[in-house]
């Protein structure tokens, strides 16, 4: 998913850049703050890790293929977010200058994709609330998977934006992210998995480590705010549902193109079977926006689905630590 | 898999090697503002520029020449970022069709152009990073990176970063060979002996990072710690490299307006 110099324009460049640079000076001001003895060690060594890691193939069952460790979600595990997004940031600019993966004007989305997506949005937002404060083994593997997942996703929705952006290829982005995505939802299920069982061993090895390590690098690592998690997700998922329905494409959809082979015309001029013409009722009855059309509709779409969410996780929900009673009360 | 290892070994202290050339005797950051102007000129040509962007490699070929650098491994850390740009690019000769040019009864179109032009700007934006980094090094590389403003825990961290990833290469190669001696076979390994070894190596360097950061502590005070090299002037043939690559790029790039 590295981004050579080749595939950007110098202002998508620049403007990445200009990004990633307040985001490390944001990072470096607050490593500076916290700073203890053990902070630069542990993310230089762990960096270090991440590297020799690479170099260490594991076979993907069934495949006959390979894969190896990305290590995003794995260092935002062990460190917190800001130290592994330094920690990443440092990774990129090595494997940008000693193996050519990914451009030196390309850095700053490189920066974007990989190391900002996995440990300044996916972490916080996905995989403390899911891993939870105890961090049992079958959530924290379930947040490993889910955050490898998802950090994938936005990352290589976001190389396919910034390529687009910068005009260098002839497809058009929906189909570039219908490319995209697929690839790197099964890379981040392999690279998640692999993430679980590594922290699954060290969990089973050094059981403290993983606890004492976040309290020895960033001081500043709080418990997530579920409300502020769902905040972000309903204010992306609106945006989303604003936006997707303008570049939607007036073409028919897969069943409506197979309908158009079979009957030869958009609207078949055959008399509706009796169940057909029950399930036409049903629809239209239930239907909360018939006919829906434009930005609008996909708002709300998205509002109740968000809405939804939201009550089928407070109903799920693990019972969150309360504060301990004051004595003599 | 071994071989990747070792590659990445010998790459490692092939940028170490210490060289004499004009090149490498100039300062680093006079290095690193050409390098920018460079890049930013090359990727500010259009893609189906081809004349602009063929004039253009005339710089990474100077720099080759003047640093007395190996071709071969340059071109072979180029090639090696290829894929990716010509994976994105292969569409272009498919959905852009548009003629515009006949070479030898053979029609070339709009898409044909654009690709070679990635292509091209790919194998010549990794050269000259390439050569940055063959002719200074990068512990050279980032002191003086950290002297043009960037942060000094950014620049320490990279280079502890640096420091220690040839140290756990080394021990990973050294597990390798006793997980494949054990196997008796090589190749991937499966994904539940992969987690024990990679998880074997994660513990072993979080124990090395607290020796470290009690070393540290120890020696430094616990500060952020400062990497130093024989301090380099700032002098008048790095001043004439500047202004002299500045302006043959920026006639580089004003001849392909012309054309």
């Amino acid at each position: 998913m590295h981004m050579s110099d080749a595939l950007v324009s110098p202002a998508v460049a620049v403007t990445a850049g200009a990004v990633a640079v307040a985001l490390v000076a944001t990072a470096a001001v607050r490593l500076k703050r916290e700073y203890t003895p053990h902070t630069l060690p542990m993310m230089g060594v762990l960096g270090a890790f991440v590297f020799a890691a690479q170099m260490l193939n594991f076979a993907i069952p069934g495949t006959g293929s390979s894969g190896h460790l990305v290590g995003g979600v794995l260092l935002a595990a062990m460190l917190g977010p800001w130290a592994a997004f330094l920690t990443l940031t440092a990774v990129l600019t090595l494997q940008c200058l000693l193996f050519a993966d990914g451009g030196l004007m390309a850095l700053g989305c490189n920066i974007l994709n990989m190391a900002a997506v996995s440990c300044l949005v996916v972490y916080p937002l996905l995989f403390r609330p899911v891993a939870g404060p105890a961090m049992s083994f079958g959530r924290m593997s379930l947040a490993a998977v889910v955050s490898c997942v998802m950090a994938l996703l936005l990352g290589s929705a976001a190389v396919t934006l910034e390529t687009e952006m910068s005009g260098v290829t002839a497809l058009p982005t929906p189909t570039f992210l219908g490319f995209m995505l697929p690839i790197h939802m099964v890379i981040g299920l392999v690279e998640g998995v692999a993430t679980a069982l590594v922290l699954g061993v060290v969990r089973r090895a050094e059981p403290a480590m993983l606890e004492t390590l976040s309290r020895d690098v960033e001081t500043t690592a709080r418990p997530a705010r579920p409300v502020m998690t769902l905040a972000v997700v309903a204010v992306v998922a609106v945006a989303c549902a604003a936006w997707i329905p303008t570049v939607a494409s007036e073409w028919p959809d897969g069943l409506e193109w197979s309908l158009l082979r079979t009957a030869e015309t958009e609207n078949p001029s055959a008399e509706p079977s009796a169940m057909s013409a029950a399930a036409a009722s049903v629809v239209s009855a239930t239907a909360l926006l018939p006919d829906y059309k434009g930005a609008l509709a996909g708002v709300i779409g998205a509002l109740i689905l968000v809405t939804v969410a939201f009550v089928v996780a407070w109903a799920v929900r693990s019972p969150w630590p309360r504060r301990r009673k004051r004595d003599g009360r | 898999m071994g071989d990747k290892l070792l590659g990445a070994l010998r790459r490692l202290s092939l940028i170490e090697t210490p060289q004499h050339s004009p090149l490498h005797s100039l300062d680093g950051r006079a290095k690193i503002a050409v390098t920018l102007l460079y890049l930013v000129a090359l990727l500010s040509l259009p893609l189906d520029s081809l004349a602009g962007i063929i004039l253009m490699s005339l710089v990474p070929i100077a720099g080759w020449a003047v640093g007395r650098l190996r071709g071969r491994t340059i071109l072979r850390w180029a090639l090696l970022s290829l894929p990716f740009t010509v994976a994105v690019g292969a569409f272009n000769p498919l959905l852009d069709r548009e003629p515009v040019a006949e070479v030898a009864g053979v029609t070339l179109t709009h898409g044909w152009i654009t690709l070679c032009g990635l292509i091209l700007r790919g194998v010549l934006s990794v050269s000259v990073v390439v050569e940055l980094v063959l002719s200074t090094g990068v512990y050279r590389l980032c002191v003086d990176a950290g002297r043009l403003g960037v942060p000094a825990v950014v620049v320490a961290l990279v280079l502890m970063v640096y420091r220690y990833m040839r140290l756990l290469m080394g021990e990973v190669l050294t597990l390798r060979m006793a997980v494949d001696a054990r196997r008796q076979r090589r190749g991937a390994l499966p994904m539940r002996v992969w987690a024990r070894v990679v998880g074997v190596l994660l513990i072993g360097s979080v124990r090395r990072a607290r020796w470290v950061g009690m070393a540290l502590e120890a020696r430094a005070g616990g500060g952020v710690p400062r990497f130093r090299l024989p301090a380099t002037k700032w002098r008048t043939t790095d001043t004439l490299f500047v202004v002299f690559s500045a302006v043959v790029i920026t006639l580089l790039r004003f001849v392909d307006c012309c054309l």
